[in-house]
């Protein structure tokens, strides 16, 4: 009487025993077992009892999977590389993702939802497989070639604002029809940094008249737009022509300019006003009164021109106007409001 | 669409009934006749089939993907016909594998129309071995020349071979 028992040690080790089974064998091995199991037991020390340990199991041959109905993701191994796999953008195939992905909705909330295997929902929409980090890294290095290193002079905004002040913007289509023309792609905007080119103060008056909803005039930035000729290239020498057409005529001067009255100035030029002859005889009368000079108040006012005594560059004068050509240009606030109290106060010394 | 709606307002204006029964938001009222499945004796559906029309976009997608199903693009009625053109034409090569109640999936790129279908996977494997995948591939390329030739532009075909009675136990509602 001979069997063979396999004994499992571990997950993966097998052994094999050949076991000669006669009663008197038999008995001899139980007493003996028992024996040393008196002894062992209370070291923690498990013995092997080989006839009669029940816990082991009886091997069962598995049939492993046949090959041929295996998909490509169920070969694949862990380390392999994507790129390989997934070149370029492809349809989602169900047999070569690697990945526990499911889509679709299910009525039992209890269920899950579809797997990947005939999932046409997968299929339809757009995947990124072919965009992963290491085929971004592939993609790079292989361009890598035909770049060039931006000048590093170039990486102060200030700087690179003031070698270039013009922007051109396009916009190119890209659609899924057998034509490559889009008419939208014909509109060119052209954004110009209107603090490069050189202007007085009469220009920059005009060219926001000329101008207008084009200019930004806080940031004096202009922005041309054009769309009205059928080509790319013809709206943007239409827009440089603009451009060009605004700056000279700016910088020109007509004769009926200086025709202009106090209600058409853009900006209120105290200079020019009655304002300031009155103010300057203000100002003269009252150092005529501090100096202790008593004099007919007529007969001073016509005698003596109070632009010699008096200069205009003297500080409270020059707040004064400031203040007044502030109040008449941002309209009446509660601090154009102070601050023209303020230089009043201090022109009058009070 | 604008000159439409300033048209029939200014209609509306003169019979002030008809102003209520105009509104320019998406309509909530589903089409009930279209997508009703006659299924007496449960057999498993596709997950295409399950979904009526109004579910495309929320619960499956769509069929056709392109730039002219977008707001505001022009020539959606020339790639619509071409589009049912590729569907017939792949149904009338592929009778017996073309299983009808799956998509056929066109999405366009740029000018390159990329074509997702699927197909029963046992008369390839099981039945007819020897004719059959040599048949398949035939066709394949035969669809994908012709296809190209008819559209004038590069069309690239996807087969997809599944057991589709396993689907169906896997997606069984």
């Amino acid at each position: 009487m001979a069997s063979r028992r396999l004994v499992q040690l571990s997950n993966e080790h097998w052994i094999v025993l050949n076991i000669k089974r006669s009663t008197v064998h038999h008995l001899q091995r139980c007493c003996v077992h028992s024996r040393i199991k008196e002894d062992l037991e209370d070291e923690n020390f498990k013995v092997l009892n080989i006839l009669r340990d029940k816990d082991v199991k009886r091997f069962k041959w598995e049939k492993p999977p046949d090959v041929r109905t295996l998909s490509r993701a169920d070969c694949m191994k862990t380390d392999m590389n994507w790129t390989s796999v997934w070149p370029t953008k492809a349809p989602f195939r169900w047999g070569s993702v690697p990945l526990p992905i499911r889509q679709g909705y299910r009525k039992k909330e209890y269920k899950l939802s579809a797997g990947k295997y005939g999932n046409a929902e997968l299929v339809k929409i757009p995947n990124f497989l072919h965009l992963t980090p290491p085929h971004i890294k592939t993609h790079c290095q292989a361009i890598k070639k035909f770049c060039t290193e931006f000048p590093s002079e170039l990486k102060n905004r200030e700087i690179r604002k003031a070698n270039f002040p013009l922007e051109v913007i396009t916009s190119d289509y890209v659609t899924c029809g057998t034509s490559i023309r889009d008419p939208r792609s014909r509109e060119v905007t052209v954004n110009v940094d209107l603090s490069v080119l050189k202007f007085d103060e009469h220009s920059v008056t005009k060219i926001k008249k000329l101008a207008g909803d084009k200019m930004d005039e806080k940031a004096m930035t202009l922005q041309l737009k054009s769309d009205r000729c059928p080509v790319r290239k013809q709206n943007f020498d239409f827009n440089v022509y603009t451009l060009t057409a605004l700056y000279y005529e700016s910088q020109e001067k007509e004769d009926w300019e200086d025709e202009m009255e106090e209600s058409d100035w853009v900006k209120y030029q105290w200079d020019k006003t009655q304002s300031k002859k009155k103010i300057l005889k203000l100002k003269h009368r009252i150092q005529q009164i501090n100096s202790g000079e008593k004099t007919d108040l007529a007969s001073s006012v016509s005698k003596s021109d109070p632009s010699v005594s008096v200069v205009d560059t003297e500080d409270d004068i020059q707040s004064y106007k400031s203040a007044f050509s502030n109040l008449k240009d941002e309209g009446d606030s509660r601090e154009t409001l102070n601050a023209y109290k303020q230089s009043v106060l201090k022109l009058l010394k009070l | 669409m604008a000159s439409l709606s300033q048209r029939f307002f200014s209609h509306s204006a003169t019979c002030g009934k008809l102003a209520r029964t105009f509104s320019t938001s998406s309509h909530l009222s589903k089409n009930l006749r279209a997508g009703k499945i006659h299924n007496p004796k449960n057999f498993p559906v596709s997950y295409e089939v399950t979904w009526p029309p109004d579910a495309i976009g929320v619960k499956k997608a769509w069929n056709s993907w392109d730039t002219t199903n977008l707001h505001g693009e022009k020539g959606s009625p020339s790639v619509i016909f071409e589009d049912i053109f590729i569907r017939k034409f792949l149904e009338g090569t592929f009778p017996t594998m073309y299983q009808e109640t799956t998509p056929i999936v066109i999405r366009r790129r740029q000018n390159l129309i990329d074509i997702s279908i699927w197909m029963k996977e046992s008369p390839v494997t099981k039945g007819i071995v020897e004719k059959g995948i040599p048949r398949l591939h035939f066709l394949h390329g035969y669809s994908e020349e012709l296809l190209s030739r008819f559209l004038k532009c590069p069309v690239k075909l996807d087969i997809h071979c599944v057991d589709f009675d396993k689907v169906d136990k896997d997606t069984k509602f």
